[in-house]
């Protein structure tokens, strides 16, 4: 309740600053104008289209939002292009929604010392919602404005980020990490001026690992750190390739993904313990598909609200 | 304390919730197991075999004179009848007359024995086993003198049950008739027999008690009073007749002394004259009249002792007045006697009359000696009657004397004499009874069965049961389901709660995230429902449909043959088998 408190008087501020008042940290260009029309195709539809960030205006708040590393450029997204599981972005109210509302005010409650950090996403076995969670995750920490939020693809075997909000994938991450391309033009912009994305980029050569273990990763992550308040980066899974390995420890903290009723609880147990043999600090654990009546009973309550 | 209960508590709802979660995620395999197994169960207890019951009750009220009659222990007594009911219905005889008269057994198959043999007991036991017939007897209210019986029969055949049934019942209370009729006419024997007994004991008794009075009737040898009053009276009775002797005697004797005075016929003058009787007839003497007034009063004084002041002749008073009235006769006697003598010597001084007076006196003789010829004639008649009534006084004293000294025999003979009389009545009853009731058993009006209840038409099976059939069959469908819970649990290694997450990693759940409607989502929805829909309507409609004839057959036999007997044809038309199940109870 708080946060959406907070969201509306941001709101209205914006609605009251709507001149183009300076951002308040640092040299950032002011974001266009919120009325800007896009030429992708945009489609507010339905009834969710009030409820949904279709419609860049709604972010006008942003504007003041501190970017330090880039611009305060936002774009609007095609809603057909987004995949439906960014539901932050379909539903913004939505009950799930609101469960990523609750890991937001997890992590904030766990950063006591207020630093930047940088936290790995990942998931025992594949296909358990690494990015959906990272993404939708990302939005939900980047809609109220406080914060810098860059969500970083770092599955380059399987990178489905740019591709679930219908953006291109080159360049990436991978590309940053190879010498490819700068970091500044690899980051994307989102309809959240306080979000930005890193593709994972798609290299010909395959060996993602060296990518992983060079110096430019840690280059890398120290200007994510800098530049951003929370860096969430979305991994291969632990249990099947070595990535996570190299990457986390490197990381402020992981946050590991299990699909309820699918993941087998060895596999889990094992990507625990190699988080832990790699002395990565586990902050928690996100359960997708989770279905229970309890959950159910709360929604009804949540729908009232 | 509460702290300790408050965990507990805790503890039971969660371990609640918990299975109420599985269930909740798991009710589409529970279903499939309920499904499968409740249908299985439902067609199978369509081939169990049906046993159906038939019952019919009726009461026995019995005559309240044979309770009378019939001691409660006898072997006859209702009692006996009462106790050995459920062997005379269900016994191996009873069970056999039943089958011969259903026609499961020939006439010639087995004895007439009442104790059957062990080969007979073989083909009982084959015919009635057959149709599995069971019979059992309750006494469902059971008084002194009347019973309501409730006979059920089971059998796997309805018609069976029910004519096993009614041959049992019918062969019970002909059974029972018969039995009865029997008791009460050997009763008759034997009360007909001590009747005779008695009557011929009351009869000797009698013949002793009353035969020394046989020519005394009236009197009562028990009652010596009565007995001495008719001894006074008896001697009365003789003093009266010897007291009329007497009275006749001196009649006779005054009209001798009047012939003996009567004057002769003076024959000079006129022979037909005779002598002048005297003046005056010759008188008692004053001193014989004084004694015959004494006697008199001597007897009147002897009456009135016996009969008012009740006296016997033994008693000194009556005795002494006996003496004085004996004296007195023996006074007068002697006077008497004197007189005569003083007649004798005046007889030849007889006067001479003459002519008429002759004559007169002739007439006065004639007459007087016709007196004297009926005189003597009533005195003989006097004489035989006191001769009689003294011998009857002499035996009846006697007889009064032996009465005195046999006064405690002969009450005793009384009293046993009373008590045969009274038991003679007492049988003279019972049997005027039992002679009523004969007369009521030989109309089937004594000894009374009414029919409460016939036993129905059997529509439905007793057992199985429908609601332990429903009962097994859900249960163990329940159960199949519980079992596929636990089993998918067991197997299924992935997390099922954020608890579970956090109890086996050690690491705290931030968020549950819920299943996000993504068309792949909504597909794949699509495609389990697909599956389980049609899936779990066929077992649905299965388990219905199974517990609907499961239902039918044990409750409508009629239409469930009606039905499977469609099913077969439509499966016939279809080139399929038929189903293995028969119609219940069609022959």
């Amino acid at each position: 309740m708080g946060s959406m408190t907070e969201v509306m008087r941001k709101l209205q501020e914006a609605a009251s600053t709507d001149s183009g008042d300076p951002p308040v940290d640092g040299p950032v260009p002011a974001a266009p104008p919120a009325t800007e029309p896009e030429s992708t195709a945009f489609v507010a539809d339905g009834p969710a289209a009030s409820d949904s960030l279709h419609d860049v205006s709604n972010f006008s708040h942003f504007a003041d939002a501190p970017v330090l590393m880039c611009d305060r450029e936002t774009v609007k997204w095609d809603a057909k292009k987004v995949h439906p599981a960014v539901i932050v972005f379909h539903e913004r109210s939505s009950s799930i929604s609101e469960q990523y509302r609750t890991i937001r005010a997890r992590l904030l409650t766990l950063n006591t010392t207020q630093a930047n950090q940088i936290i790995v996403i990942t998931s025992a076995v594949p296909q358990e919602g690494k990015s959906v969670s990272v993404l939708n995750l990302g939005m939900v920490m980047a809609e109220n404005g406080e914060h810098r939020i860059l969500i970083a693809d770092a599955d380059f075997r399987r990178s489905s980020i740019a591709s679930m909000v219908g953006m291109d994938d080159v360049p990436g991450l991978a590309h940053v990490l190879s010498g490819e391309a700068e970091l500044r033009d690899a980051i994307r912009p989102t309809p959240f001026p306080n979000l930005k994305i890193l593709p994972a980029g798609r290299l010909k050569r395959k060996n993602y690992a060296e990518l992983l273990g060079g110096s430019l990763l840690r280059s890398a992550l120290e200007q994510f750190r800098g530049a951003f308040d929370y860096t969430f980066v979305d991994t291969p899974p632990i249990t099947t390739v070595a990535d996570v390995g190299l990457l986390a420890p490197h990381c402020d903290g992981a946050i590991l993904v299990i699909e309820m009723r699918r993941t087998p609880e060895p596999a889990v147990q094992q990507a625990v313990r190699t988080l832990q043999t790699n002395n990565v600090k586990i902050l928690g654990t996100v359960l997708s598909r989770f279905r229970d009546h309890r959950t159910q009973y709360y929604g009804r309550y949540y729908n009232y609200y | 304390m509460s702290t300790h209960q408050d965990r507990a508590f805790d503890d039971l709802r969660n371990t609640l919730g918990e299975y109420m979660r599985i269930v909740r995620h798991r009710w589409k395999l529970a279903l499939v197991g309920l499904g499968l197994v409740g249908s299985l169960g439902f067609w199978y207890s369509q081939k169990l075999p049906r046993e159906y019951r038939a019952m019919t009750i009726f009461e026995r009220r019995d005559d309240a004179v044979i309770q009378q009659l019939i001691q409660s222990k006898s072997p006859y007594s209702f009692a006996s009848l009462k106790s050995s009911i459920v062997l005379d219905m269900t016994g191996s005889r009873a069970l056999a007359n039943a089958a011969l008269d259903m026609g499961l057994l020939q006439p010639g198959e087995i004895s007439d024995d009442r104790a059957l043999s062990d080969r007979d007991l073989k083909r009982l036991d084959a015919a009635i086993g057959r149709y599995g017939l069971r019979a059992s007897v309750r006494l469902m209210h059971s008084s002194a003198n009347h019973d309501t019986i409730q006979l059920r029969c089971e059998a796997n055949d309805p018609k069976k049950a029910r004519q096993f049934t009614i041959a049992l019942r019918d062969r019970y209370i002909q059974d029972s008739r018969d039995r009865i009729t029997e008791i009460l006419s050997r009763t008759h024997q034997f009360f007909t027999r001590e009747l005779e007994r008695y009557q011929k004991g009351a009869a000797a008794t009698n013949l002793e008690l009353r035969g020394l009075f046989d020519e005394f009737p009236g009197v009562d040898p028990t009652d010596p009073s009565s007995a001495g009053m008719r001894l006074t009276t008896l001697r009365q009775e003789a003093t009266r007749l010897s007291q009329r002797q007497e009275e006749i005697a001196a009649d006779i004797a005054a009209r001798e002394q009047f012939l003996m005075s009567v004057p002769v016929v003076d024959v000079e003058s006129d022979p037909r004259r005779i002598a002048a009787p005297p003046d005056a007839p010759p008188r008692l003497p004053k001193t014989e009249e004084t004694i015959r007034r004494a006697i008199q009063t001597v007897e009147a004084s002897i009456d009135r002792a016996v009969t008012v002041d009740r006296k016997t002749i033994e008693h000194p008073d009556v005795k002494t007045l006996y003496r004085q009235r004996e004296g007195l006769f023996a006074a007068r006697q002697m006077l008497r006697d004197m007189q005569a003598e003083q007649h004798d010597d005046d007889a030849p001084r007889k006067p001479k009359v003459k002519g008429e007076e002759f004559a007169r006196w002739s007439a006065q003789k004639i007459r007087v000696e016709l007196e004297l010829d009926a005189l003597r004639k009533q005195l003989a008649f006097v004489v035989g009657r006191f001769q009689q009534a003294d011998l009857k006084r002499q035996r009846f004293e006697k007889l009064y004397a032996q009465l005195l000294e046999k006064g405690d025999h002969l009450a005793v003979l009384e009293q046993r004499l009373q008590e045969d009389a009274a038991i003679v009545t007492a049988w003279r009853q019972y049997l005027l009874q039992l002679n009523r009731v004969l007369a009521a058993e030989s109309e089937q009006r004594g000894t009374q069965f009414a029919l409460i209840e016939e036993p129905k038409e059997i529509s439905r099976a007793s057992s199985p049961r429908v609601s332990s059939v429903f009962a097994a069959c859900i249960g163990f469908g329940l159960a199949a389901a519980a079992l596929c819970i636990a089993l998918a649990e067991l197997l299924d290694r992935s997390f099922r709660s954020a608890g579970q997450v956090t109890r086996v990693l050690g690491v705290p759940v931030l968020a549950s995230v819920g299943v996000i409607a993504t068309p792949k989502e909504v597909r794949r929805r699509r495609l389990h429902g697909v599956l389980w829909t049609p899936t779990l309507g066929i077992l649905v409609v299965a388990l219905g449909t199974m517990a609907s004839l499961a239902y039918t057959s044990l409750e409508n036999p009629v239409v469930y043959g009606q039905a499977i007997a469609k099913i077969d044809r439509a499966l016939a038309s279809l080139g399929l088998p038929p189903t293995a199940l028969s119609p219940v109870g069609k022959d």
